[in-house]
C-alpha cells in the first residue's frame, strides 16, 4: 500500500469483478508510454474493414486477444442510458452456434481469462489464453460479432444482474453519487453527464429491442479492432484473422456517429453532504469541448500533469502535501475523447488541521483558490529541463511493455481507440520527445480558456 | 430477432458459415466444434522452456530459485520473509509504518533522489507488509543492475525513517482509516476480526489508531527490520536476464548482511468455534448486504488439495460458469457476483463463499446456496464437470509465465508453500491424476455437512440498512 493512492476514481465497468475491484482511469492516454523499438507491432485491415494489430512477443506460449468496438455509453440513445453496457453483458448469452452459457463454459474449460468492459467510447472483450487455444477464442469472438441471439428470458435475467451491479457500486459507497452529481451540472445534456452504466430507472426500462438495435448498429467489423499480443507472428495472425473474421459482413446500412451539443457555460461550486462520508473530498472539473484539443495538446497535457502530480515528489504534491502540510493528497487528472470532449480534474483531500474550524463552503473556496494558485505557479516554473526529465521517465517505464504482452496489447488498444494510427503508435516515443515547452504552455492556455467548471466538496451529513 | 446480414462461406472449417450462397443453410444450429478447432490448430505444441534451478550463496545460508529468460534485457526479483508480517510485529503498527516510509529516502538518496533515479533508470521496488510476511518485489533493466542493487541495499539496511516522513504517513493513515470506514467491506472484515479471530493477532485492525502509531519509534522500526528480516526465513525468486553466477553474486551482495536467525515466533494457534451461530451486524452506511461464509479448507501439501481445488472450481470457483453462479446470478439475476475460494494463511486453511446483494434477495440466495450445497455434498460432481475443471487448470498453466515479474513471484511462492523445485514439472501430472472418486470422497470427508450456521460453517453478514443517498 502506498499512500500516494489516497485519491482514486473508477469509471470503467466490468462484467464481473472479484473481491477487490480493480481501478482504471479510462481515456487517459499518457499514463504509460511506448517506444516503437521496444514493441514489435504490425497492423493491417481486412477487406470487411476490421482493423487488426499484432504485437509479437515470443517469450511464453500465451496470447491476449482483444476485440474492441468503437462504441460505448456515448452512443446510448436518449432515455436508454446503460444499453451499451447491458449489451456487453448479453454478448455472453449465446448465439445459435454458442447456445446458452457455452461461451463462458468454453473459455473456462480451456483456461482463458476472459472478461469485458464498457467505457464512454469503447466496449472491449478479451481472452488471455494459452497460444494453443487462440483459434478457438477467435472462433468464439467472431461468432458473437456476427450472430448474437438474445432471448427475452435471458435479457430479463441479465438486466437484473446489471441492476445489482449498479446497486453494488452506488449503494455500498456514497462517493460515486458525488461524482455523478457534479458531472450532471457540468455536462447537462451531453452523454458525459451520465455514468457509463446508466441510472436505475433507465436500466429498468431497457428492453430487448434496444439491445438488438444497438448491436446491429455498432457491432460490425468496420467498427471494430482486433488485437493479438503474444506468441504469434504477423503472418500467422493474418491467416487466422482472415479465416475467422474475414467472412463477417457489415450490415448494408451505414451508421452515424452521434453528434454532441455543446453544453452551456457554467461556473458552479457545491457542497455535497451525504450519509456515510468520513473522508472529505474536493474535486474541480474543467470541461473541454470536443474540438478544443489536438493530439499534440493531449501529449503535452499528459507531460504537464505528470510534472504537477505524477508522484509524491512532483511540484504540486511536494508543495501542498510535504511542505505546506495543507493537503493529504492531491492529483491532477486528465481525460479527453476527440470530437466528444474531456475534463481536466483537480482532486484534493485537505488535512484536517488546516481548515477544521471553517464551514464546508469556506473550505471549498479555500481549497479551490489554493489549487489554482499552486498549479499556476507550477506551470510558470516548468523549465525545459523539467520537461526533459519527465519525458525520460515516461520512456524508461516503457521498456516493461516489451516483455509483457498484456500490457503492450492493452496500450495498443487504447491508442487505436483514441484514433492513433499504428504508425503514430510505433513512433510514440518520438512524438513525446518532440513536445516543446511552448506547446505545453499553449495546451494549458486552452484549458484555462474553458468557461465551464464545477467544483464540489463532499462531506458527511 | 431478424438477421441483418448474412455470413458468406468461410474457410475449410465452416465455422461461421450460417448461410452459403443464396439461402442454402448449413449447420445453422450445430454448436461450434471446439475440440476440432483445437486439434487442428497450427498453434499447438508450443511450450515454455524455462527451467528452475536453485542457486546457493554465502555458505548455503542463502538460496534462491532462478529461471533464466534472456529474450528481454529485464530481470525481476521477488523476495520476502516469513513470520515478519503485521501479525508478527513486536509492537502494533510497526510493520505498517515501515511499509509506508521505507522508500522515503535511504543510503545516499533523499526521498526525491530515490524517486528520480528509479524513474529515470526504470527500476521498480515495492514493499508490502502482509499479515504473515514482509515482501518485496524488484524489477530492473539489466544495464542498471548495479544501481538497482545499490538502492535495494540502501532500503534494506539504511532507510532514513525521517521524522517528517513518518509524521506525514501517520496523518495520511489516519485519513485512510476514515475512508475505510465508508466501506461495508471494512465493516465485514471487522465483524470477522471480532467474532472469528477474537484475541488472535489476526484480529488486529489493518490501520491502528493514531495513538498506537504515535508510540512507534524510529528505533522500533529499525529493530523490527533487523530482527525480522533474516536468512532463515527468506525466500527469493529470480527471473529474467540473469544467469546463475550473476544471481549468486546478487544474492550475496543483497542479503549476506542479514541476521542468520529471525526473531519471528509462531503465532498462537487459532481455534475457531465452527459451531457458533451466524453473526450479523446492521450497517448504517450500506444499502447492500455483504455475506461471507467460512469453513475449514485444506493445506496446500495435503493429498486432498487438488481434489478439493477441482471440487471448489465446480461449485463456486469457476467464475460465471460455476454451479453457484449459474443458480444465483445467471438463472435468477440476484447478485452481481457469488463465488467460493480456498485460502491458506498462517492461521490455517479455509474454504470461503462470498456475495453481496440487496437485502431483499438475501433469503432467496441462501435458499439456493443451501440447495446447491446439499446436492454437491450428497452427489459430488459429475465426470463431465471433473473433465472441464481439469481442462481449465491444465490449460491455464502457461499463463503464469506471462512476465518475468509474475515468474519471480511464482518462484518465491513455490518456496513459501514448500512445493519443491520440481513443482512445475509435476503439477500437470498431479492435476491429471485426480480421479472422480478422490474428489467426491474428499468433499464428504473435508467439507462441512451443510452450510447452515452452527453446522461446521460460520456465517457473517453485514445487513444493508442505510437509506439511499438520493
Amino acid at each position: 500500500m502506498r499512500l500516494f493512492s489516497l485519491i482514486q476514481e473508477n469509471i470503467k465497468l466490468s462484467r464481473f469483478t472479484l473481491l477487490s475491484v480493480g481501478t482504471a482511469l479510462m481515456l487517459t492516454i499518457v499514463a504509460r508510454s511506448a517506444q516503437a523499438k521496444l514493441m514489435n507491432l504490425s497492423a493491417f485491415t481486412l477487406d470487411n474493414g476490421l482493423q487488426v494489430a499484432v504485437v509479437e512477443n515470443h517469450k511464453a506460449p500465451v496470447v491476449l486477444q482483444q476485440v474492441l468496438y468503437k462504441t460505448g455509453s456515448l452512443y446510448d440513445p436518449k432515455g436508454k442510458g446503460g444499453i451499451a453496457h447491458l449489451l456487453e453483458h448479453m454478448m455472453f448469452r449465446g448465439t445459435d452456434k454458442l447456445p446458452g452459457k457455452m461461451f463462458d463454459n468454453l473459455t473456462q474449460k480451456y483456461g482463458a481469462q476472459s472478461n469485458a468492459y464498457t467505457t464512454y467510447d469503447e466496449t472491449g472483450y478479451y481472452e488471455f489464453s494459452d497460444i494453443s487455444k487462440l483459434e478457438l477464442m477467435m472462433a468464439l469472438e467472431a461468432e458473437r460479432m456476427a450472430n448474437l441471439k438474445m432471448s427475452d428470458a435471458d435479457f430479463l435475467k441479465e438486466r437484473g444482474v446489471v441492476l445489482q451491479e449498479r446497486k453494488q457500486r452506488f449503494e455500498s459507497n456514497p462517493v460515486p453519487l458525488f461524482y455523478e452529481t457534479l458531472n450532471k451540472i457540468l455536462w447537462q445534456d451531453h452523454p458525459f453527464a451520465s455514468s457509463v452504466g446508466g441510472s436505475e430507472p433507465e436500466i429498468s426500462g431497457l428492453n430487448i429491442q434496444d439491445a438488438t438495435d444497438f448491436y446491429h448498429a455498432y457491432y460490425r467489423p468496420d467498427n471494430a479492432i482486433l488485437i493479438l499480443a503474444g506468441n504469434i507472428t504477423k503472418d500467422e495472425a493474418r491467416v487466422l484473422a482472415k479465416k475467422y473474421y474475414g467472412s463477417v459482413q457489415n450490415p448494408t446500412r451505414s451508421f452515424n456517429r452521434p453528434t454532441f451539443v455543446e453544453p452551456k457555460n457554467v461556473d458552479a461550486d457545491m457542497v455535497v453532504k451525504l450519509d456515510g462520508v468520513q473522508k472529505p473530498r474536493f474535486v474541480q472539473y474543467i470541461r473541454l469541448d470536443g474540438q478544443v484539443l489536438s493530439k499534440k495538446d493531449i501529449e503535452a497535457l499528459g507531460l504537464l500533469t505528470t510534472f504537477l502530480t505524477g508522484d509524491d515528489t512532483a511540484y504540486v504534491y511536494d508543495k501542498l502535501v510535504y511542505r505546506d502540510k495543507k493537503l493529504l493528497g492531491v492529483e491532477v487528472g486528465f481525460s479527453y475523447c476527440f470530437g466528444v470532449g474531456g475534463t481536466v480534474s483537480f482532486y484534493a483531500v485537505p488535512a484536517p488541521e488546516w481548515l477544521n474550524d471553517k464551514t464546508p463552503e469556506t473550505q471549498l473556496a479555500e481549497i479551490k483558490k489554493l489549487l489554482r494558485q499552486t498549479i499556476d505557479d507550477g506551470v510558470k516554473t516548468l523549465t525545459q529541463q523539467d520537461l526533459d526529465k519527465i519525458k525520460n521517465r515516461m520512456l524508461s517505464e516503457a521498456v516493461y511493455m516489451q516483455e509483457n504482452p498484456q500490457a503492450a496489447g492493452r496500450f495498443v488498444g487504447s491508442m487505436l481507440i483514441n484514433n492513433y494510427s499504428p504508425e503514430e503508435i510505433m513512433n510514440y516515443d518520438e512524438r513525446i520527445m518532440a513536445v516543446t515547452l511552448d506547446e505545453v504552455l499553449q495546451a494549458w492556455n486552452k484549458v484555462k480558456k474553458s468557461e465551464a467548471t464545477v467544483a464540489g466538496y463532499l462531506v458527511g451529513k | 430477432m431478424q438477421k441483418k446480414w448474412k455470413i458468406g462461406l468461410s474457410c475449410a472449417i465452416v465455422l461461421l458459415g450460417a448461410a452459403v450462397g443464396c439461402g442454402l443453410w448449413t449447420d445453422a444450429h450445430a454448436p461450434i466444434d471446439a475440440e476440432r478447432i483445437l486439434v487442428n490448430s497450427k498453434l499447438n505444441g508450443r511450450t515454455f522452456k524455462g527451467e528452475v534451478v536453485e542457486i546457493f550463496a554465502d555458505n548455503n545460508l542463502l538460496h534462491a530459485y532462478l529461471m533464466e529468460e534472456h529474450s528481454v534485457p529485464l530481470a525481476a526479483i521477488s523476495f520476502g520473509f516469513d513470520r515478519a508480517g503485521a501479525a508478527y510485529e513486536p509492537k502494533d503498527g510497526v510493520a505498517l509504518l515501515v511499509e509506508n516510509v521505507l522508500m522515503d529516502g535511504a543510503g545516499r538518496f533523499s526521498r526525491k533522489e530515490l524517486r528520480e533515479v528509479m524513474k529515470e533508470k526504470g527500476i521498480k521496488l515495492a514493499v508490502s507488509a502482509e499479515n504473515d510476511r514482509l515482501t518485496f518485489s524488484l524489477s530492473f533493466v539489466k544495464k542498471f543492475e548495479k544501481e538497482a542493487l545499490e538502492i535495494l541495499k540502501a532500503v534494506l539496511y539504511d532507510a532514513h525513517f525521517d521524522k517528517n516522513d513518518i509524521e506525514l504517513a501517520r496523518r495520511q493513515l489516519a485519513m485512510l482509516k476514515q475512508q475505510q470506514k465508508e466501506s461495508p467491506q471494512y465493516q465485514l472484515n471487522r465483524l470477522i476480526d471480532r467474532t472469528f479471530y477474537g484475541k488472535h493477532p489476526y484480529a488486529k485492525e489493518g490501520i491502528p489508531d493514531d495513538a498506537v502509531l504515535a508510540k512507534v519509534s524510529v528505533q522500533d522500526m529499525r529493530d523490527y527490520l533487523k530482527q525480522f528480516m533474516a536468512k532463515d526465513t527468506l525466500s527469493v525468486g529470480i527471473a529474467g536476464d540473469m544467469d546463475g553466477a550473476e544471481s549468486e553474486a546478487f544474492l550475496t551482495q543483497a542479503f549476506a548482511g542479514l541476521n542468520e536467525k529471525s526473531k519471528g515466533r509462531e503465532l498462537p494457534m487459532l481455534q475457531p468455534d465452527w459451531n457458533a451461530p451466524k453473526v450479523a451486524e446492521v450497517s448504517d452506511i450500506s444499502a447492500q448486504s455483504l455475506i461471507m461464509l467460512k469453513s475449514l479448507g485444506v493445506p496446500r501439501l495435503d493429498d486432498d488439495f487438488y481434489p478439493l481445488l477441482l471440487a471448489d472450481y465446480v461449485f463456486g470457483g469457476a467464475g460465471l460458469s460455476s454451479r453457484l453462479s449459474l443458480a444465483v446470478r445467471e438463472n435468477e439475476g440476484l447478485t452481481y457476483g457469488i463465488y467460493s475460494f480456498l485460502t491458506s494463511d498462517d492461521t490455517g486453511d479455509f474454504w470461503q463463499i462470498y456475495f453481496s446483494t440487496t437485502p431483499d434477495n438475501t433469503a432467496r440466495i441462501f435458499e439456493l446456496l443451501n440447495q446447491e450445497y446439499e446436492k454437491f455434498y450428497r452427489e459430488g460432481i459429475s465426470p463431465h464437470e471433473l473433465d472441464v475443471a481439469k481442462s481449465s487448470l491444465l490449460s491455464s498453466f502457461n499463463l503464469r509465465f506471462s512476465s518475468v515479474a509474475v515468474i519471480a513471484d511464482m518462484l518465491e511462492q513455490m518456496q513459501v508453500q514448500k512445493l519443491g523445485i520440481d513443482f512445475l514439472k509435476n503439477r500437470q501430472n498431479q492435476v491429471e491424476a485426480v480421479t472422480l472418486e478422490q474428489v467426491n470422497d474428499a468433499i464428504r470427508r473435508r467439507l462441512p455437512k451443510t452450510l447452515k450456521d452452527g453446522d461446521g460453517a460460520r456465517v457473517f453478514e453485514i445487513v444493508g440498512a442505510a437509506r439511499k443517498n438520493n
